[in-house]
């Protein structure tokens, strides 16, 4: 029983025929008007409605990883002794960086390098003049690292809704659909720094402290000449002995956020330090992994393992050019997630590996009395000396 | 007759129910929020090994107050990683794919010990 009409009367006999014929008729109409609307493209302005309303509502949580890591710089700056935090989040959110001419080549490592000196510099002024005289230097480089992360995601962030109202406004359907279709990796990189700013807040070490961390434990094996000592800003060196083979270790001064200055400090020490022959530069750095590699399998190669946009990677390859030496690298492979989120099991796993290769490879390719330099490349926050 | 087929039905249906909440739950669970710092430190007298607390301000490389339990001397901390608990869903899924070898040995891992230290043979 249905409303009180009896069913099987209604679809059988006579009337049934009718409604039958009225149903068909119906979906004649109905197919045919959708048909039309699909040629005069309606079709695709309803699937531009889904896609919009999925990348708006990924932005509204891209905005909410901007906010939260900026409440958590404000947070650090307050503790920091900055009056104003909002004053320093106004002013490093959105500074920008301008790329050198490059229809010019000469000297465009130079300018470069300029240039990202010059945004580094100034961030950490701008931190270091809000802040309290007496804040650790270890606090500062996190809080600048921490407004780099904010930067970087308020950018990604005014990006996808750039080009979302683009789309819209010019009713760019492929647009919108290449936007869409590219927006989970986009909150892929969102999420991974999104996750970074905890990490960097509690000043752990990432997983691209992996290079830093074989550097310390290959200055703890080996028998100590000479201290650290501060050889270009943020970075030092130390000398050290294995096996009658003398052996510079370079890395950025942790223990906190900063990748130093490598480059610069390899060609410094090699033009004025270094007495006995140079055999090798060895850098072991964190690289990325293929998907479907293992985190923390390590892999050997030649060239500098250095994932900087190149002024401090061609200082290195120029001294190794001038004195014929010959450049090798230890990559110890990770995601992108993990390279800039708390350091992974597998990853410190994957450095005591990298020690033992660096290990024979000073063996295999210096002899007794020649120099090496070993270079960690990386962020050392949270890796600090033993003392 | 009818009745107790209803009653066979229903709780058929509520066991079903059960069991499928129960797997979305172990399921959610994948990749969980619940990772936990892992703090290793090490003696560098005797080379002792252990773990410690966490505790905000640690690096490797500090010297710690805990004193090593075989020679006395200060502990560092040697390193600093990020463990995820033994997963559910691989639990559940054990024998599934080639991640289950993984994921069973995770299991075995000795856990961290937070707030003292853990005395003997630290590393698996």
């Amino acid at each position: 029983m249905f409303g009180g009409l009896n069913a099987t009367r209604l679809l059988g006999g006579t009337a049934g025929n009718e409604l039958a014929t009225w149903i068909i008729a119906i979906s004649i109409l109905a197919s045919t008007i959708l048909s039309m609307l699909a040629f005069l493209g309606v079709a695709q302005g309803l699937q531009m409605r889904v896609w919009k309303s999925q990348i708006e509502a990924k932005l509204r949580v891209l905005e909410t990883y901007v906010d939260d890591v900026k409440e958590k710089a404000r947070e650090k700056l307050r503790k920091a002794g900055v009056k104003d935090p909002d004053q320093v989040l106004r002013r490093t959110m959105d500074y920008f960086v301008i790329e050198p001419v490059s229809i010019e080549p000469t000297d465009i490592t130079r300018r470069l390098e300029r240039i990202l000196r010059t945004e580094e510099e100034r961030i950490e002024e701008i931190v270091r003049r809000a802040a309290d005289p007496g804040t650790s230097e270890v606090e500062l480089k996190n809080v600048v690292t921490l407004l780099a992360i904010g930067n970087a995601l308020n950018l990604l962030y005014k990006y996808i809704r750039h080009l979302l109202l683009l789309g819209l406004k010019t009713k760019n359907a492929m647009l919108v659909a290449q936007l869409w279709m590219m927006l989970p990796l986009y909150m892929r990189i969102a999420k991974a720094y999104h996750d970074a700013s905890e990490t960097i807040e509690k000043g752990l070490p990432i997983g691209d402290a992996a290079g830093p961390l074989a550097a310390y434990i290959l200055a703890k094996e080996f028998r100590e000449i000479k201290p650290p000592e501060e050889i270009v800003k943020d970075t030092v060196y130390s000398i050290h002995e294995f096996e009658g083979r003398r052996v510079y270790i370079v890395r950025a001064k942790g223990p906190g956020s900063t990748v130093g200055r490598p480059g610069e400090a390899v060609e410094k020490l090699v033009e004025e330090r270094l007495k006995e022959p140079l055999a090798a530069i060895i850098t072991i750095d964190a690289a990325l992994k293929f998907e479907g590699e293992d985190t923390g399998s390590i892999a050997e190669g030649s060239g500098v393992a250095m994932g900087d946009p190149g002024p401090e990677k061609i200082r290195i390859e120029r001294v190794a050019v001038k004195h014929g030496v010959p450049l090798h690298a230890i990559a110890i492979k990770m995601g992108l997630e993990e390279a800039i989120t708390t350091m992974k099991k597998e990853i410190v796993e994957g450095v005591s590996k990298a020690v033992e290769e660096a290990k024979n490879l000073i063996l295999e390719c210096c002899r007794p009395g020649d120099g090496v330099i070993v270079v960690g490349v990386g962020n050392t926050i949270g890796i600090g000396f033993q003392s | 007759m009818t009745d107790v087929y209803t009653w066979i039905y229903f709780v058929l249906t509520g066991v079903g129910a059960m069991s499928a909440l129960w797997v979305a739950t172990l399921l959610r669970r994948r990749g969980g929020s619940a990772k936990r710092i892992v703090v290793e430190a090490e003696c560098p007298r005797c080379s002792y090994r252990g773990y410690v607390g966490y505790s905000e301000g640690l690096y490797v490389g500090k010297r710690l107050q805990q004193r090593c339990p075989r020679c006395g001397a200060e502990l560092v901390v040697s390193a600093i990683y990020e463990e995820a608990p033994p997963c559910a869903a691989g639990l559940l899924f054990a024998s599934r794919g080639s991640g289950a070898k993984d994921r069973r040995r995770k299991l075995k891992t000795p856990q961290s010990v937070g707030g003292y230290l853990q005395h003997g043979p630290t590393r698996p």
